[in-house]
């Protein structure tokens, strides 16, 4: 069986075989990490919470693009997964489920999602820093949705 | 007043949802209550309390946060010195401090604040504004003194 060390950095690579940066921090949660989840269940009573707990083995980005595995937060990374996965950006009218959203805030990428349902406001599934996951509206959570990008990714 | 009177509720609960760490600058920057540490403690003190946050693992929702708290109250002093030498402050337990840390110093830009007294425009105590059930079809607004 493998030694888990608390901190470890996965091997996942694009497409193109470019290492994308990467952390797996496997300290236990906090006292005040539930209650902090718990606080914003009830700040946002419009999204599906689901009942995973606080972690910070992964965040928005590992679940967008790391299949939950690991934690991914430079927008450096962000740029070279859209560009060596070649995911191209579309508009909000051609938006379908299994997109992806991408809220760029002054060249940070500081949270994304996969779309689950399209429509005038897109429904997605993210997950909120170290909290839970939450089926949301793009535009109804604690992160500005004011420069949002959606991708398709090429096949 | 002292640090440990300042609190950082507000502060854990955006670190409790931060993906990045120039997300958690960002909304750190804007939090008053690190606003006010910066302006009402001394650099002395905040790195004091910043060597000691530093040195051990966290264990609350608020110990997480408070590295990096204290780092952005250095940002509001009018020197960039005390960030850059609270930069070096070993935090291994905080995975971003070097990022959240090199960030500050890059965005930071000379503040210089002056109390400026306004000469009185109201001599009133307080002022009440009432308005009227008159008729016109746009009601007076009526500024009284008490």
């Amino acid at each position: 069986m493998a030694i888990l060390l608390p901190y470890s950095e996965l091997k996942l690579e694009t497409r193109c075989h470019n290492q994308i940066e990467n952390e797996i921090d496997r300290r236990a949660i906090r006292a005040g990490d539930e209650e902090l989840s718990r606080d914003y269940v009830k700040d946002y009573p419009g999204g599906k919470h689901r009942p995973v707990s606080p972690s910070r083995k992964y965040n928005c980005h590992g679940l967008t693009f790391g299949s939950r595995r690991t934690w991914i937060s430079r927008a450096s990374e962000i740029a070279k997964i859209l560009k060596d996965d070649e995911y191209h950006s579309i508009e909000i009218k051609e938006v379908m489920p299994g997109d992806i959203v991408v809220y760029f805030q002054n060249g940070d990428a500081e949270h994304s999602g996969i779309v689950i349902e399209s429509g005038f406001v897109p429904i997605v599934l993210s997950k909120w820093g170290p909290a839970h996951e939450v089926v949301h509206r793009v535009n109804d959570c604690p992160y500005d949705s004011m420069q949002i990008a959606y991708y398709r990714i090429k096949t | 007043m002292s640090l440990n009177d300042f609190d950082l509720t507000l502060a854990s609960r955006v670190y409790g949802i931060a993906n990045t760490a120039p997300f958690l600058v960002r909304k750190l920057q804007a939090d008053p209550t690190i606003r006010a540490m910066g302006e009402t403690c001394k650099v002395e003190d905040i790195l004091a309390a910043l060597r000691s946050a530093a040195d051990v693992e966290p264990t609350t929702a608020v110990d997480a946060v408070r590295p990096y708290a204290l780092l952005v109250a250095l940002w509001f002093k009018p020197e960039v010195d005390h960030l850059k030498e609270a930069a070096k402050v070993p935090a291994s337990a905080y995975r971003w401090f070097p990022e959240v840390a090199e960030l500050l110093i890059q965005n930071f830009s000379p503040v210089h604040r002056q109390t400026v007294q306004v000469p009185g425009l109201l001599s009133a105590p307080s002022v009440s504004v009432t308005s009227s059930a008159s008729t016109t079809t746009t009601p007076p607004i009526i500024l009284a003194e008490r």
